[in-house]
């Protein structure tokens, strides 16, 4: 996370966490830098999607308690409606993380948690993962005690 | 006119059509995202559209590593299903994104150039849909993808850029 916390990436997009009640929220606050339709000063659908999956792989860093050794595997978005210049929020839902395999689904908004901008749902590919998820299958003694934030 | 753009190829058999036009403006370098991406046209036509970019270096993940997130694809993929959209209906009409799924084959380094390959293979009323693809430049696949677009999505048509006098 501190790598991350310094990164052009995360400057770029100016992109930010905070912990609710409900879970981590997730922010960028896009300017004329992220416009891909300049005519309705419409954000990039690709910078949408980039944010999508900075959310879901930080939300799987918060559950892991630490960075994930791992790769993206692939990301399917479906725009909802168009996205203007103004800030932008996510919140992450971990569907099903494996030892090897996790599934993140993401939905993003401007005004209202209610009526999504996109949604997104990405795959990661996890090396040397030590199980620490609930719902995820046991198989050693050090697996079968948590770490991270699922530590009693 | 800068160099790239007396270099680019439309092939649209003849003349300079509204819609290479929009696409000639995306390419002047107004567009900051664009700009930033070093978007080069390389081919456009009917049948498809490759356009070279570099990755930037604010796409770098983690400070003081050379990968970059792979955001980037993503970024450059739905800009060239875009222009390969404008180059099979010959129109800039508004278009819209309905949905995009990226494959992620290999990562890439910041700096690197690489080069976008898309078609536009199939318009049905309103729903356009593209393939594409990203290679490096030893040509080993870097990702792909597949998307959906609305075309008159509502919002105003590109040609409006086109007409826009250079500053």
């Amino acid at each position: 996370m501190t790598q991350f916390a310094n990164s052009p990436l995360r400057h770029w997009l100016r992109f930010d966490v905070e912990e609710t009640e409900n879970g981590a929220l997730y922010s960028i606050s896009p300017d004329d830098a992220h416009i891909g339709n300049p005519l309705i000063k419409a954000l990039h659908g690709g910078v949408v999607s980039t944010f999508l999956e900075l959310a879901a792989l930080h939300e799987l860093r918060r559950a892991l308690g630490s960075d994930p050794a791992g790769e993206a595997i692939n990301i399917n978005v479906d725009y909802l409606k168009s996205v203007r210049l103004s800030p932008l929020f996510a919140r992450a839902h971990i569907a099903k993380a494996g030892r090897r395999l996790a599934f993140i689904d993401c939905i993003v908004w401007q005004d209202n948690e209610d009526s999504p901008a996109a949604k997104a749902a990405c795959s990661f590919l996890l090396h040397n993962r030590r199980c620490v998820l609930p719902g995820a299958r046991l198989t050693s003694p050090e697996e079968a005690a948590p770490r991270g934030i699922f530590r009693n | 006119m800068s160099s790239q753009q007396s270099e680019m190829s439309f092939n649209d058999g003849g003349g300079m059509p509204p819609w290479a036009e929009v696409m000639k403006s995306f390419f002047s370098g107004d567009h900051q995202l664009f700009a930033a991406l070093r978007m080069e046209p390389n081919k456009v036509d009917k049948d498809g559209v490759s356009v070279f970019a570099t990755i930037p270096d604010f796409f770098a993940y983690k400070d003081g590593e050379s990968s970059a997130h792979p955001g980037a694809y993503t970024i450059i993929l739905d800009t060239v299903f875009g222009f390969s959209i404008f180059a099979k209906i010959q129109q800039p009409k508004a278009i819209a994104t309905i949905n995009l799924k990226t494959d992620y084959l290999r990562p890439i380094e910041i700096g690197t150039k690489i080069i976008c390959s898309a078609e536009c293979h199939d318009v049905s009323g309103k729903i356009a849909r593209t393939r594409g693809d990203i290679l490096d430049y030893d040509g080993r696949p870097l990702a792909s993808a597949t998307g959906a677009f609305m075309i008159a999505s509502g919002g105003p048509d590109f040609a409006r850029l086109g007409k826009r006098q250079p500053a």
